[in-house]
């Protein structure tokens, strides 16, 4: 346990100093400013939303100008931004089959109505460092870009491109998106973890708001180790898609839906192994996931994770830790995790005093209990000696 | 088409001021606060409507008294703080009430032992902060004694606060309000009547 | 806009004010702005909603066509106004630009008021605008679509 403390304002306050200073770097290189982040940085913006569950790339850019660039220091600042914001609305769900596409591909079907959209993606660059970006930091993008965008741009607009994992579904090949639900149902309103702490076992719908703000490098490990074997769940990433998708409330005073606005997102659809005990059909299972921006490594290993945690509703042995629905919920949020972790740093000195004169005083009964053996060994040798000179003396085991 | 009423012109400065207030009120039960005399739909008086604008939202069910129910004061209500209207009591997580205890107080949500925070919290409209019958509260939040006078709450509320207090942790809390006065009674503090022949020294101990 | 689904199932009026808050919603506030400046003057109006920034809790859908889960939130403002007669304009805008939600909520109102001017001169220019924005997005998107050639493996010619 850690204990308050008083003092040391003044060494604080230089050492913020001293902070700002690196953040600024060298003086004679121009500022960073938050919208070069916004627009040049952008799947780091995007990341930082996501994990910090809030849409605003502005804010996230800001955050990370704040935080020299560390990605959970900046999803903390985010997170504690939205804390002070009242919630207004809560949104219709997001129709992403209404997406406006900019990345859209399948690696289950070749063809596909709509077609295999590659976006702007990064899957076909050699990784070689680009050395004109080093050389190239001073000329003037405008005029070298233009050229490139004209080129760049079909004369017809993408197709409109079905959700693939429906198409199967009208076949029945693959199980439905969510189990269905009488239509007389109330219109349903998700669990939402910033308001009900986590409970389990925990509904899908509340597991995928905490896998959504969970973080990528965690659920990217999870999702790696159900491919290696912990959890295999055979996946096919059915469709992958990035874009803007409207945004829609329902004011009270209005009584109907409006559009505040697009944002980006990207989603991951994978089908997984068949299930089927005997009395339903053999058919493919899904795993969803769904992020801001465009982070994709992010959605896939959520779809991945999902699908892992859904092992017991589908009648799977449960045995590895991706599938272990507490274990994975309750250690993904890296701004819990940061924060249990660099409570270290605080002050645990009474706490720690304790355990020192604990272990003083293990170390002195130690001590005694060594001094006590080694007497009683003189003494049982003294004994042994004496004994040899009285044969008949009783022979009894040294005391311990 | 009606008009509305405006509602808080800074609304992040005002809802602070006004939650600042209802949380000395709460911290200082009996104690008498005055807020900015803001108008009201009609139906609500000031101080309940700006404890409702600094406490509703959208993740809080208000329900109104059906004698205190107007379709202004649930339109206002729902503009201005997004808040569901509940028709259920049971549900309620801020009830706005009359004094005379047509709903028991037993009726409201009383948290529950694991989360006693989640009760419901009732907000009373009286005619006055005072010239009712003499009380004397004590608990937390008070030196020894503090009496007060609400024109309202007499002997009923007096019996069905003392099976609220032995509900606790769980029970509902209290904010009284008048014109644009508030006090208020959380679920820690004592009430009882001071009686007729007490009552002169009851004044004369209380501060 | 066809694709919005808010524009489904409803009457055409309704339709059509979805359609004006949605476009004033998707507007830049500097054409927003531009467009105020030409105003010759205003009708006499109140806020009955100060600009105000807050959260929207933004949902999707299992499987992208399920049942719905929270995302995350996202950064709005709303605003609302009343004229004398007690006629409503509202403005509701992602991000934090309180400007724009006032803006949107005075067109608005301006909409209520006199239709077919600024139709023509706002909603309808605004909205192409929007349109072709997004189709040229499309068509860069469009420019990278692939038909992959699978290879036959372990077979030569």
């Amino acid at each position: 346990m850690y204990v308050a403390v008083k003092g040391g304002e003044q060494a604080i306050d230089a050492a913020h100093c001293w902070l700002a200073d690196n953040r600024r770097g060298d003086r004679s290189i121009p500022v960073l400013r938050v919208d070069q982040i916004r627009e040049q940085l952008r799947l780091a913006v995007d990341r930082v939303m996501t994990e910090g569950s809030l849409y605003d790339p502005e804010l996230a850019a800001l955050a990370l100008k704040q935080s020299s660039g560390d990605p959970i220091e900046a999803v903390f600042l985010l997170r504690a931004y939205r804390s002070t914001l009242p919630r207004l609305y809560g949104t219709k769900p997001m129709e992403s089959s209404d997406m406006s596409v900019r990345r859209r591909i399948s690696a289950s079907f070749k063809d596909l109505p709509g077609g295999q959209v590659l976006g702007p993606t990064y899957d076909y660059s050699h990784r070689l460092l680009d050395f004109t970006l080093l050389a190239d930091a001073e000329t003037d993008p405008n005029s070298a870009d233009a050229g490139v965008q004209s080129a760049a741009m079909a004369d017809e607009t993408v197709e409109p491109c079905p959700k693939i994992l429906e198409l199967l579904n009208r076949e029945g090949l693959i199980e439905a998106a969510s189990a269905a639900r009488p239509a007389s149902d109330e219109p349903e309103v998700p669990g939402d973890l910033t308001r009900d702490p986590l409970s389990f076992p925990a509904p899908r719908d509340v597991r995928l708001q905490a896998l959504a703000r969970g973080d990528e490098g965690f659920l990217l490990a999870l999702a790696y180790s159900t491919q290696r074997g912990y959890g295999r769940n055979h996946p096919f990433a059915g469709e992958i898609r990035s874009g803007d998708v409207a945004v829609e409330i329902v004011p009270e005073e209005l009584g109907f839906p409006v559009v505040i606005g697009d944002i980006e997102v990207t989603e991951c659809d994978m089908i997984n192994q068949f299930s089927g005990d005997g009395t339903t059909k053999p058919r493919f299972t899904r795993g969803y996931g769904l992020v801001f921006g465009r982070s994709e490594r992010k959605a896939m290993a959520m779809a991945l994770v999902d699908r892992a945690l859904r092992a017991r509703e589908l009648g799977e042995e449960a045995e590895s830790p991706a599938q272990d629905e507490e274990f994975v919920l309750a250690h993904c949020d890296n701004l819990d995790a940061s924060g249990f972790v660099s409570h270290l740093k605080l002050p645990h000195y009474v706490d720690f005093q304790s355990e020192l004169v604990l272990l003083r005083r293990l170390r002195a009964e130690y001590e005694d209990r060594k001094a006590a053996q080694a007497a009683q060994a003189e003494a049982d040798r003294t004994t042994y000696a004496g004994r040899q000179n009285k044969p008949d003396a009783v022979l009894t085991e040294p005391q311990s | 088409m009606s008009t509305m009423v405006s509602g808080l012109q800074d609304a992040c400065t005002q809802s602070q001021q006004i939650f600042r207030h209802i949380l000395g009120a709460m911290a200082e039960p009996g104690r008498t606060f005055d807020l900015e005399n803001l108008e009201a739909p009609t139906g609500l008086n000031s101080a309940a409507w700006q404890a409702c604008l600094a406490l509703a939202d959208l993740d809080t069910k208000v329900w109104i008294e059906p004698t205190l129910r107007t379709d202004a004061s649930i339109e206002a209500l729902r503009f201005h703080t997004g808040c569901p209207y509940t028709e259920q009591a049971a549900e309620a997580d801020f009830a706005i009430v009359g004094p005379a205890l047509s709903t028991p107080l037993s009726t409201f949500d009383q948290g529950s032992d694991e989360y006693p925070d989640r009760s419901c919290t009732l907000i009373v409209q009286l005619d006055s902060l005072a010239h009712g019958e003499p009380l004397r509260l004590e608990g937390p939040g008070i030196d020894t004694e503090r009496s007060i006078a609400v024109d309202g709450i007499g002997a009923e509320w007096v019996a069905q606060w003392q099976s609220n207090r032995a509900a606790f942790p769980c029970g509902v809390d209290l904010i009284l309000t008048a014109g644009h006065q508030l006090m208020a009674l959380p679920r820690t503090t004592r009430l009882s009547l001071i009686t007729e022949s007490v009552s002169k020294e009851a004044t004369c101990t209380s501060q | 806009m066809s694709n919005d689904s808010a524009l489904r199932e409803s009457s055409p009026e309704t339709r059509q004010r979805q359609r004006v808050i949605s476009v004033l919603a998707r507007a830049d506030t500097p054409s927003l702005e531009r467009y105020y400046s030409t105003l010759p003057q205003l009708p006499e109006f109140r806020f009955i909603r100060q600009p105000e920034c807050g959260l929207a809790l933004v949902r999707g859908r299992m499987g992208g066509t399920g049942d719905a889960f929270n995302v995350g939130e996202m950064t709005m403002t709303r605003c609302a106004v009343e004229d004398e007669s007690g006629v409503r304009g509202f403005g509701y805008v992602s991000g934090r630009k309180r400007r724009h939600a006032e803006l949107a909520a005075i067109f608005d109102l301006l909409l209520q008021l006199d239709p077919a001017t600024h139709e023509a001169a706002l909603i309808a220019p605004l909205e192409q605008a929007w349109l072709a924005q997004r189709d040229d997005e499309s068509r860069r998107a469009a420019a990278t679509k692939v038909n992959f050639m699978t290879m036959v493996r372990g077979e030569s010619e």
